[in-house]
C-alpha cells in the first residue's frame, strides 16, 4: 500500500514544551566493517556511456581522464556515477538485534516549536553545494537526539559525493520544518560531516548514510534544543516506518509528505531496507521511523532513504540497513560534536 | 552554470483566452505549454476572487524583501547575500519610527507600520556567517577529521564558502519595488555593508501589513517537467533560476510561457537512457530565459507549485 499525504501545516505552538530527560547514548559495541581497498568501484565511464564496476585503479584513471578542464567548465551537469549496492549477502537472522542508539526527545527550549498534527518540524530540508555536478542540490534529513543536541541524519551523498574521485559537500544547511521557502526554527549551517568510508570511499550504497553536526541557529539555539529529537536504532530488522521527506513530486519539494509502510529486504541477497512508496528526487535523506508519534511527532531513525532502481526516482525507495558501523558514524559525530 | 534556453521553438499564438496573445518556449501543444495554460487560468481564478481584496488594494510584493546592491555582488558576495549571511558591527535602534507610505503608480497611496532597523536586519539575517564558529574558530580550517579505526566512520570538514556581510550602519529610505499595484515606492532600511561598494536594502513595511500572494490550486505536475525557484531578473529582459530535475537527468534547460499578464516557468531535463539505479537527491542546476518583451508589470509564476515566484531584484 502507498499512501504518500501532506501534513497539515498547523504549527502549534505550545509553550512550556514538556520536559524530557535526555537519554544518554549508548556506546553500541563495534562491529568491524573490513577495509574495502581492493573491491571494486562503481564508475560512469564516458568513453562507452556506461556504468561499471573496475578496479581502484582503473577508477582513478577514468575519473581522472572523465574530468577535462572543458567539462568541468561545460554548463551542463555531468552525468552523476551509478551507485550501486556492493552489500553480500546477509541472512536475516545476522541482521543482528535491534540496539537502541539514541533515545528521543522533545524540544526542551520554552515556546519550542511543537506541532498538534502531523507535521514535524524534527525533519526538514538540507541545501547545498555539489562541486562535483557544481550546481546546488537539495536532500531531506531529520534530527537525532544525542548529549549535545547538534545532530541530523541525511544521506551520506547529501554530504559527500561518494567514492575515492568524491568529494565533501559545500555549504550545507538544514532547513528543519521547511514549508513553502522557509523554516519556522531557522537554518543550522553544517559544522563536521560524518558517513562511513564504505560511502566516501567506494559509493557504496549499502552505507548511505551520514551524520551531521550543526551549528547554532540565529537565535543562538542548537537544534535538538529547539525542535526535538529522533531516536536511533540499528539493526531494527523489518519495522514498520514512518518516511518523512520532501519529494518531488509532492508539491515540487515545497511541503513534507509521509508514507507508511512495512519495511522488507530489498531481495533475498541484498539487505538494504526496501520502502514501497513513491518518494522521486529530493526525499534523499529521509529518515525512516519506527515508533513515529502522531502526538509528538518524534520517532526513532531505523534507516533513510538513499536510492531507487527507477530512472525517474520513483518508487520503491532503498535505505541501507543500519548496524553497528551506522552506530559508530554517529558516535564519531557526537564525539567531535562541540 | 547557465543554460541559456533561448526560444529556439517560440511560437507566437494568437488566442482566445484572458490573456490575449501568448508565446511559449516549447511546441505550443507540448506538456509544458497545457501545463502552463492551466496554471495560468487557476491563477487567475485565485487573483480574481472577491476575497482577493489585498491584491487590489493592500501591499502585496512580488520580489524578495531584501533587495541586492546596486553593484558588487560578485563570486563569494553572491553567495553570502543569498544565505542572508550577516554580522553586525554597529548597535541597531530598536525604536519603532513612525509610520510609513507605500505610493503606487497610480497615485494612491498606503499608509503602513514600520518596523526598526533591528527589526529589518533581523529579517534578512538568515544564518551567521557559516565559515566563522560561534566560537570564533573558522569552520574551514577545521581538520578533516581521520577514519576512526575500523568501524568505518569518517568525518569531514564543513566547507563554507568565506564570506561575510558586515553591517555597519542604516538609514530609513525608500526603494522601488514590484508589487501587485505596479512599481510602487516603499520604505526601506538600506544598510551599509563592509565588503559592498553599495547598500542592501531591506523593507520596512511591519511583517503584518505584508499580505501574501494568493495560492491558486492546481493538480500535481507531469514528473517529467520541472518546477522553478530562486528566480532572479538578471535584466528586464531575463530570468535566471533553478529548477528541481533529478540528480541523474542531464541538460537542464528552462521553458516560459508568456501573456501580457503573467510569466509560467519552470524546465525540463534528460532522463538517463533506461532504468538505473539513481541516488534520490534533488539537482537544482540555474537555467536562464530570455522573455519576449521586458518582464513590466507581469506576475512570474512557478509551472510546478501555480505559486508566485518572488523575484530578486536590485532597487
Amino acid at each position: 500500500m502507498r499512501i504518500v499525504r501532506t501534513m497539515a501545516a498547523v504549527l502549534g505552538l505550545v509553550a512550556g514544551a514538556a520536559l524530557v530527560a535526555p537519554a544518554q547514548a549508548q556506546a553500541a559495541p563495534s562491529e568491524a566493517v573490513s577495509p574495502v581497498t581492493s573491491e571494486l568501484v562503481p564508475v560512469y565511464d564516458v568513453t562507452d556511456d556506461t556504468s561499471k564496476l573496475v578496479s581502484p585503479a582503473a577508477a582513478k584513471s577514468i575519473i581522472v581522464n572523465y574530468w577535462t578542464a572543458e567539462r568541468l567548465a561545460a554548463a551542463a551537469p555531468a552525468p552523476t556515477p551509478v551507485a550501486q549496492s556492493g552489500v553480500a549477502s546477509v541472512a536475516p537472522e545476522s541482521l543482528g538485534v535491534p540496539t537502541t542508539v539514541a533515545e528521543p526527545v522533545a524540544p526542551v527550549i520554552p515556546g519550542g516549536i511543537r506541532a498538534q498534527v502531523a507535521f514535524s518540524h524534527l525533519e526538514g530540508r538540507v541545501f547545498f553545494y555539489n562541486p562535483v555536478k557544481r550546481e546546488n542540490q537539495s536532500c531531506s534529513g531529520g534530527t537525532v537526539n544525542s548529549a549535545k543536541k547538534r545532530l541530523v541524519i541525511t544521506a551520506g551523498h547529501c554530504v559527500h559525493t561518494g567514492g575515492s574521485g568524491g568529494q565533501w559537500t559545500q555549504n550545507w544547511a538544514f532547513y528543519p520544518g521547511y514549508q513553502n521557502g522557509t523554516g519556522p526554527a531557522g537554518i543550522f549551517p553544517l559544522h563536521q560531516a560524518w558517513s562511513n568510508s564504505r560511502w566516501t570511499g567506494s559509493a557504496d550504497v549499502g552505507y548511505d548514510y551520514a551524520v551531521a553536526i550543526t551549528q547554532n541557529n540565529t537565535a543562538g539555539q542548537r537544534i535538538v534544543d529547539r525542535v526535538g529529537g529522533n531516536g536511533l536504532i540499528v539493526n531494527p530488522g523489518r519495522p514498520f516506518v514512518t518516511a518523512i521527506g520532501y519529494p518531488s513530486n509532492f508539491q515540487n519539494n515545497e511541503q513534507q509528505a509521509f508514507c507508511q509502510v512495512q519495511l522488507t529486504a530489498r531481495s533475498s541477497t541484498n539487505r538494504d531496507q526496501k520502502l514501497n512508496c513513491d518518494m522521486r528526487f529530493g526525499a534523499s535523506g529521509s529518515p525512516w521511523m519506527r515508533d513515529y508519534s502522531d502526538a509528538t511527532t518524534i520517532g526513532a531513525i531505523v534507516s533513510n532513504q538513499s536510492y531507487s532502481l527507477n530512472a525517474d526516482g520513483s518508487g520503491p525507495e532503498y535505505g541501507p540497513y543500519y548496524d553497528n558501523a551506522t552506530a559508530a558514524v554517529y558516535n564519531a559525530a557526537e564525539s567531535a560534536s562541540p | 552554470m547557465r543554460n541559456l534556453s533561448v526560444a529556439a521553438v517560440a511560437v507566437l499564438v494568437a488566442a482566445a483566452a484572458c490573456g490575449g496573445s501568448e508565446t511559449v518556449t516549447a511546441e505550443p501543444d507540448s506538456a509544458f505549454a497545457s501545463r502552463a495554460r492551466a496554471v495560468a487560468d487557476a491563477w487567475r481564478t485565485a487573483r480574481d476572487k472577491p476575497a482577493n481584496v489585498d491584491w487590489r488594494t493592500g501591499f502585496v510584493p512580488l520580489q524578495r524583501l531584501t533587495l541586492p546592491p546596486a553593484a558588487g555582488l560578485t563570486g563569494d558576495l553572491q553567495v553570502a547575500f543569498a544565505s542572508g549571511w550577516y554580522r553586525l558591527r554597529v548597535a541597531l535602534p530598536n525604536d519603532t519610527p513612525a509610520p510609513g507610505v507605500v505610493r503606487f503608480p497610480d497615485g494612491s497611496t498606503l499608509r503602513t507600520p514600520l518596523v526598526s532597523a533591528r527589526a529589518a536586519y533581523d529579517a534578512m539575517h538568515l544564518s551567521d556567517p557559516p565559515c566563522t564558529e560561534p566560537a570564533g574558530a573558522p569552520a574551514s580550517s577545521t581538520p578533516a577529521p581521520a577514519t576512526t579505526g575500523p568501524d568505518g566512520a569518517v568525518g569531514g570538514p564543513a566547507t563554507h564558502t568565506c564570506a561575510v556581510l558586515t553591517v555597519t550602519g542604516a538609514t530609513l529610505d525608500t526603494v522601488r519595488l514590484r508589487t501587485s499595484r505596479g512599481l510602487a515606492t516603499v520604505p526601506a532600511w538600506r544598510f551599509t555593508v563592509a565588503e559592498l561598494p553599495a547598500p542592501v536594502a531591506q523593507v520596512a513595511v511591519a511583517p503584518a501589513a505584508v499580505s501574501a500572494t494568493p495560492h491558486p490550486a492546481v493538480p500535481a505536475m507531469a514528473p517529467e517537467l520541472a518546477a522553478a525557484r530562486e528566480v532572479t531578473l538578471t535584466d528586464e529582459g531575463s530570468l535566471a533560476y533553478q529548477i528541481g530535475i533529478g540528480a541523474c537527468h542531464r541538460n537542464p534547460r528552462g521553458l516560459s510561457y508568456e501573456t501580457d499578464d503573467l510569466v509560467v516557468i519552470g524546465g525540463v531535463a534528460d532522463p538517463p537512457a533506461g532504468d538505473e539505479p539513481c541516488i534520490g537527491s534533488l539537482a537544482l542546476p540555474v537555467v536562464e530565459v530570455v522573455l519576449e518583451r521586458a518582464l513590466g508589470d507581469r506576475v512570474v509564476l512557478d509551472a510546478g507549485t501555480g505559486r508566485v515566484l518572488p523575484l530578486t531584484a536590485t532597487a
